[in-house]
Formats: C-alpha cells, structure tokens, sequence
C-alpha cells in the first residue's frame, strides 16, 4: 500500500516536471510567440487580440498556472489553425491512435515471445542465426521505410488493403482493424526484434538453471520445460523492458500515422507543428508524455504481481 | 591501431561501408554524374540504367546524384548533433562522474527525466519551439544525444577518478577541471569513439525521419527521408524512387552501427 | 545377463564421459563400473572433481552442455538406457528413477508454488486426476516431514520456495523425487548445502524412505562420516574411476586402498561437513593431466614403478570388498573379518 501511494506522489511529480519543461519550451524559447505565428508585419489589433487568447498579457508564473488548472479541467485552448476548441480535434483523433498503439503492443507480444523462446531452444541453430540477422536488418530499417515498404507490399502487390483509403473505426469497425493491421506490423516488428534479443538472452540464461535440471529430471519434454519453467522466469526483466517498448510505439506511431495517412493524433501533431500551431501541439505533447509515463507506471506495477519473490505490494 | 587490413568482419565491412558513403558526400562537393535539381521531363521515373545509374525520380532528376549530395547533408547533420551530444555529454558527465554527491544527482535527474521523454517528441518540441532555418534540425536532434554521452562519460570518469596518473596529477596541484580534462578525457577516448560512431547511425536515423516528415533539411536541398516522403505517391508505378533511398539510409546506418561494434571489439571494450 | 542381476537396479559397465572443450576432448570419468542392489543404499565417494556428479547425471542423461557419454553402458531395470528414445527415457526420469540435488535454493522454480511443482511429478507419470493429484501432494508432503505445529500439509503446497528454509526445500525436492515411487533415487550431495542439525534429519528422511518404499539410493557424497552413517555399500572414486569398493563396514573399518586410507585419516570425528583433504599432498589431477597409470600414484606413499605404467586390476578381496591396486596383498588383506 505505502508503496503505490509512494509510486503515485512519483507520478504527480513526473507529470509537473512535464507540464513545466513543456511549458517552458513552448512559452520561454520561442522569443514572441505572436510575431512567429502572424509574422512581423501583423496589424496591430490582430496582435492585441492574439496575445490576450494566448494569455500574453498575464505574467509567466500566472499564465502556467491558468494553462495548468485549464488543463485539468479538460480546456485546452482553443486552435490557432482550426479556431475550434483543441478538445474536439483531439477527441476525435486519439481513439485512433489509441487503436493502432494497442494493436502494435499485441502484435509485438504475439511475434516476439514465440520468436524469442524458439530462438533461446535453437540458440546456435542455423535458424536461430537466419532470424537473428533479419531481426538485425529490420532494426536498420528505418521504420517508416518499412512502412513504405508495406504500403508497397500490402497495399499495392498484394491488395490486402487500399493505401490512403483510410475505414473509420464507427464506420466499419471490421474493416478499420483490417486497415490498421498493416501500420500495426510496420510499428510492431522493429520493437519485436529488440524484445526477441532480449527474450532470447534472458530464456538462454534461465535454461541453464538448476530449476530447469530439476524439471528436466521430473521427465518434463522440453517444450513443458521452456513454456511452463522457462518463459515465467525469463519474461520477468523483459516487462521492464515493456515500458521502454510502449514510448517506442508511441513514437512510431507519430511517423506510421503519416506514411499510411492514419487521421490520429500524431498526424494532428505534425500538421500542427508546421502551421506553429501551438496550443494544440503543446496539448498534444502533454497527452502523448501522459500516456508514456501512465504506461510505465502500468509496467512497474505489473511487475510487482507477477513476480512472488518482492515483497512490496 | 594496427596499421593494415582488419581482421575483425565487422570493422572491414563497417568501414568499407562508412568509405563508401564519405567518398560519396565528398566526392558530391566537386562532381556529380548530373544536376541533383535539374529536371527532365522527358525520363521520369527511369530504371537503373544508362546513362542514369540509379534511375531518376518523378521529376526525372537524376537518383544517384541525389543520393550522393543526402550523403552529404546526412552526414553533416548527423556529425555536428553527435558532436553536439557528445561535447554536452562530456560536459555533463564528467563533473557528475568526478564530483558526485549533489552535482551528480542534479545532473542524472535531469538527464533521467531527458530519457523519459519518447526521442521523437522532444525533437519535435524542439523543431517547433526554435527559429526555423536550415539546420534546426541540428539543434533539435542533438539534445537527444546528449543523456547517452552523459552517461558514457560520467562511467569512464568513475572509472578513472580514483586511479594512479588521477591521483598524482591532484598531488602535483592540478586543478579538478585539469584533471577532468587533461588527464581522464584521453582514457575514456575508447568508449565514446565507439559510442559516437554508433550515434551516427542513430543520427542518420533520425535525421531521415524528420527529414521524411518534412522538418529535416528543407528543399530544394535533397535529403534520403524527403527524397522517400516525394517518391511515395507514385509508389504504384514507380516504387523505385522510394525504394533507393531507403536502401541507402539502411546501408548507411548498417555501416555505421557495424563500424562501431567493430571498433568496440577491436578497442576491448 | 537380465535373469542374473535380478537383484540389481541399475549396473554401470566401464564408463567413460568425455568433456569437450575448445583444445580437444578430455575424459573426466573412465572405465567406471558400479552396482546398485534393489532397495540398496550405494555411496559413492570422492574429492570435488573426481566426476561423481557426472556419473550421477549421466544415468538419467541429463549431462550438462560439453559432457557426452563416450563409452560404456548403463543397464536400468535390465534395459541399456542409451538404447531408449527420448520418450522411454523421459518416462523412466522422475517416474522411475528420482534425482535430488545439492542446492535446494535454486533448484525449485522461483516462480511456482512447492505444491504445484510436486504435482507436476504425478502430472507426468501416474496419470491421476485434479483432485486426486492435490490428495497425493498433499499425503507425500507430510511423509517427508515438511509440517510442523503451525505448518500443515496444505499450507506448506501453497508456499514459494523462497519462503522456505533449506532444510524444508530439500524436502520438497525428496517429496518430488519420491512422487512416483520410482525404484531408485539418485541423490547429488543432497546434505552439503544444509547445516549439520538438519543433515541428520534428512539423512533419517532418507533412511526411512528406504525402508518404507524400498527405493535404492545411490548417495554421492565427499563426506564420508555422512556415508558411513546412512549406506550400506560404498564406492570410493577418485580420478574418474572407482578405487575401492564393498560394504562400508569393509571399506570404512578396513580400508585397503592408500587413498581410502588418506580419506578415513583425515576425518578426526563423525559428521563432517565439507572436509578438505589435509593429510594427503597434492591434489585430484584434472581430466587431460591424468597420465597411463594409476591416477593416484603420483600422491601414493607407496607407489611403485609398475603404478606409473598401467591401470591396477580389480583385486577381490572377498564377496563385499575389492579394490583396484597393484599393492593390495590378498592374504594379509584376508584377516580380518569380513561382513
């Protein structure tokens, strides 16, 4: 108990550490936010009125924490470039993202736990060697080269799905799972070739344990020995890894979304970024450092109930 | 270094590879087979061939002299942000390494809450947040370098704080920062040489992405991720055009990243 | 050759177990041959590194990664076990034959609760339900002594290893030694990780487990006071092979071979634990380093010329004694009485 209320405090604070940094960076840095955004030859009414939306006239301190408290109130300024509320765009576009991150995360599960405990049975195989090497390319890809490369593939040789032509999830739910299936495999397989390696060294280790002798001398068959002994034990350090794992999805995301024209949040972000449209990019990296830190505190935890062997709870 | 040929696999092919990508971006300051930017309407979308080598994209610029000035670009954005993290990284590191206590803790914090961050975003803050101009991309891509150098610097320093030449040099009255920088930086060389040949694939990497999203290197200036992001509308006809300069930030970012496991093994390290 | 060893549970014939290593391929155990009765409790004794534990592991093939069995046959119950698939072999490991290793610690999966692993025993081989898995675990938990007041039986299967103390854990690997009933146990140093109090009381584990399942026991050890106490043959090994063999009251009482002698010299009391061998200069030459002859001329007070050049017979020295010397006498050797 005292140890999440402990993880929790460690959560807020991360969390102000990331509104103030990004804060900062959005507030301090630019020099005068209004002359980047109207440029310097801006009539001077337009200027008054976007300084007073932007919060300009306040002083900084005070201006963080109005952007602060609006924030945890669910207003989120309203959109330079859509002069809509931030809330509605984002709204519309995260489930979306949430979507295509969450199948990536499965995908990548689903190919690199097999992929690793077969590599750690074959390890020096000639198999175990052939899969080490393509894991290896696919990580010098860079990821939306491999996008491209299945838009190609997929898309164009194979028809599986039709590039561009994006299904809305409340449309045709079946279909929208089908589109995204393929920005999925681009995200999920670079992640599954570091969450293969790590797999394997850590199943290598675990197989030379004397709890594997132990089993092995019950009678056990080596696939009873490596998915009932093994893989328990070996995937421990490799959820720790998973924290890592879910930022990396996140951030590819943000490019897949591009390269197959995926309307989520991170297509938002770098059409937003181009117009310098900061209230909404500002809102978009305070959701996107939310999630990321969420999912590693997600992690942390799950790390506590699997593994008998800590105490703290 | 042994003069000669490398035994090690990895560092005769990392550097054959590396070589062939510097000899390229050179080689692009005096010579290339064509225009990069002039157009031909007449051979669009051309295949490897004569007298085109590499084929030419959808305006029908020549592929091969494209490719060889994004060597150029790549590699010179690439090299100043892996200076750039290392320069900060040593900066940071060392007196974190050689001081510890508080100045430690303050500078880990920092770097930790640095690392936290998804790379991408905080590239993108950057590109946003700076005056833009033809190499932002610079400045926003080497703030992510610098925690990775942090660290390599702050470990080696530990390593040598304590060690004999450290020591004398304190008894004979060097000043810390002496020390730090006169005696312990020429030990640590090993480590962060192998560290920033491998951040240099990392910085074509990144340097590609953002450059694919079209926050790189602005145009007219060729780049490989522009040259990728251009080539992908006529994927159906012509998937070529997309497909050489993919080919070429992964061989580039392979040579690298061989380089470096070369030259870690060869280093002992 | 089956109907005249009836008697016998397992009979390994001239041995040998090679390692390979990077400069070539080295023997760590050579023309190793030992009989083990039904329901017999055999020791087999030496220094760490005269391949004991190798021998151990080799009969149920579980040799670690770089051994390989070279030579020789190990006859289970009648059958060549490296004449069996992996299938026959598997059901004969933990249904038929037990193994108890040395460190408890590690030796249980940290992960999994006792309870469950010692069902995993029955899961394999007898083929019994759910329910009566549970029952079986639980019956077999308090026959190895695990309960205690404030401890029951079913308590105990819902614990981890790490919440239980060497002594207990070690009962837990018995209990899944035992699950099936097999007609031998192999046990690898099972009391040298543990203090000396609870040596004794797994040692009386064993002994009455002998006596209530007739299981044979094949014990490995370097303590001899602990041999003494729980079997009744022993072999002594040093080097890869055997060098003395018979009842312990033979070979402990009346120890023929110098080396048997050295190990009984220097064991001032009863019950010691992890005795180094002080009295005798020198140590066990490692596989590769072993020479032609007698591996333990070299530290023999009364080697002769011939120990150099050849391996010693096998000397009878009566029904329950041989040992393997140029030097052992076999009249004088005769005075003594021999049970």
């Amino acid at each position: 108990m005292r140890y999440l209320v402990r993880r929790l405090l460690t959560l807020v604070l991360t969390l102000l550490l990331v509104s103030l940094l990004t804060f900062g960076a959005f507030n301090v840095i630019p020099g005068d936010p209004v002359s980047l955004i109207l440029g310097t030859e801006a009539r001077a009414d337009r200027v008054a009125v976007l300084r007073s939306h932007l919060g300009l006239d306040m002083r900084p301190g005070q201006r963080y924490l109005s952007w602060l408290s609006g924030f945890a109130r669910g207003d989120f300024g309203t959109s330079i470039k859509y002069s809509t509320p931030v809330r509605g765009l984002i709204a519309a576009r995260l489930p979306v993202t949430l979507f295509l991150a969450l199948l990536s995360l499965v995908l990548t599960a689903a190919v690199s736990i097999p992929l690793g405990v077969y590599c750690a049975r074959k390890h020096g195989s000639i198999q175990d060697r052939a899969i080490g090497a393509t894991m290896m390319a696919v990580l010098s890809m860079p990821n939306f080269f491999l996008g491209v490369v299945f838009v190609w593939l997929f898309g164009l040789v194979l028809k599986l799905f039709t590039p561009g032509g994006y299904v809305d999830y409340q449309a045709d739910f079946p279909r929208f799972i089908g589109y995204i299936l393929f920005p999925a495999l681009a995200i999920a397989l670079p992640n599954s070739a570091v969450v293969v390696k790590f797999l394997r060294g850590s199943a290598i280790g675990e197989l030379r344990s004397d709890y594997v002798r132990t089993a092995r001398a019950k009678g056990a068959s080596e696939d009873r020995v490596l998915y009932g002994h093994v893989l328990k034990n070996a995937i421990i350090p490799v959820i720790a890894l998973f924290g890592m794992i879910v930022a990396e999805i996140f951030s590819g995301s943000i490019i897949i979304e591009q390269v197959f024209s995926i309307p989520g949040v991170g297509r938002l972000l770098i059409s937003s970024i181009t117009s310098r449209d900061f209230p909404l990019v500002e809102t978009l990296v305070m959701y996107i450092a939310l999630i990321v830190v969420l999912a590693n505190l997600a992690v942390d935890i799950a790390i506590q109930f699997i593994d008998p062997r800590i105490k703290v709870r | 270094m042994k003069t000669g040929i490398p035994h090690d696999r990895d560092l005769r092919a990392g550097l054959t590879i590396v070589a062939l990508v510097a000899f390229s971006a050179l080689a692009s300051l005096v010579f290339t087979p064509f225009d990069p930017n002039a157009m031909d309407a007449a051979h669009r979308f051309a295949l490897p061939g004569w007298p085109h080598l590499l084929g030419t994209d959808n305006f029908g610029r020549d592929i091969l002299s494209r490719l060889a000035v994004g060597a150029r670009f790549s590699l010179i954005v690439s090299l100043s942000t892996v200076t750039i993290g290392t320069v900060f990284g040593v900066l940071l590191g060392m007196p974190a390494g050689y001081f510890g206590g508080v100045v430690d803790e303050v500078i880990m914090r920092l770097v930790d809450a640095l690392t936290s961050f998804p790379g991408i975003l905080l590239a993108l803050v950057a590109v946003t947040v700076l005056p833009s101009g033809r190499y932002t991309i610079v400045a926003a891509l080497g703030v992510l370098f610098v925690p990775s150098f942090t660290r390599i610097a702050r470990s080696g320093t530990l390593q040598f704080k304590d060690s004999e030449f450290a020591a004398s040099a304190r008894a004979f009255g060097a000043s810390s920062f002496r020390v730090m920088f006169v005696h312990i930086l020429p030990n640590i060389y090993p480590q962060l040489l192998s560290a920033i040949v491998v951040g240099l694939s990392n910085a074509i990497l990144a340097e590609s992405g953002m450059s694919y999203l079209g926050l790189g290197i602005q145009p007219p200036a060729p780049s490989w991720g522009r040259m990728l992001a251009e080539a992908q509308a006529f994927l159906f006809n012509a998937p070529w055009g997309a497909i050489a300069p993919g080919l070429a930030i992964m061989i580039a970012v392979l040579g690298f990243n061989r380089l470096g496991e070369g030259l870690r093994k060869e280093l002992g390290l | 050759m089956s109907q005249v060893l009836s008697d016998t549970i397992l009979r390994i014939l001239d041995l040998r177990l090679s390692i390979r290593r990077r400069d070539g391929l080295f023997h760590a155990v050579e023309g190793l041959s030992l009989r083990v009765g039904r329901g017999e409790i055999l020791g087999l004794v030496g220094e760490s590194g005269c391949g004991k534990s190798l021998t151990a592991l080799s009969v149920p093939a579980l040799l670690p990664d770089g051994v390989e069995r070279s030579g020789g046959k190990i006859i289970f119950d009648g059958r060549d076990l490296f004449e069996l698939g992996t299938d026959e072999l598997r059901s004969i490991r933990g249904g038929r034959i037990g193994m108890v290793f040395q460190e408890p610690m590690t030796s249980l999966n940290p992960l999994q609760r006792i309870g469950e692993q010692i069902e995993e025993s029955f899961e394999l081989h007898c083929g019994l339900t759910r329910a009566q898995r549970r029952e079986a675990c639980v019956d077999i938990i308090g026959k190895v002594g695990i309960p205690k007041p404030g401890l029951s039986a079913e308590e105990a299967a819902n614990y981890y290893p790490h919440q239980l103390s060497g002594g207990l854990r070690q009962r837990v690997m018995i209990a899944i030694a035992l699950a099936c009933k097999p007609q031998l146990i192999i046990a690898d140093e099972p009391t040298t990780a543990l203090d000396v109090t609870i040596q004794a009381q797994i040692l009386d584990l064993l002994r009455s487990i002998n006596a209530d399942y007739g299981c044979a026991i094949l014990f490995i050890s370097h303590d001899l006071g602990v041999v003494n106490e729980l079997c009744d043959r022993v072999a002594v090994m040093y080097a890869g092979r055997i060098v003395e063999e018979g009842s312990v009251s033979n070979v402990l009482i009346h120890p023929v071979h110098e080396y048997t002698k050295g190990l009984m010299g220097s064991l001032p009391g009863r019950a010691r634990k992890g005795q180094r061998l002080a009295s005798i200069p020198g140590r066990v030459p490692p596989p590769g380093q072993r020479g032609s002859g007698c591996a333990f001329a070299p530290r023999c007070a009364r080697a002769q010329n011939e120990c150099f050049l050849a391996l010693p017979p096998k000397v009878e020295l009566g029904p329950n004694h041989a040992v393997w010397c140029f030097l052992a006498d076999v009249e004088s050797e005769m005075e003594y009485v021999r049970i």
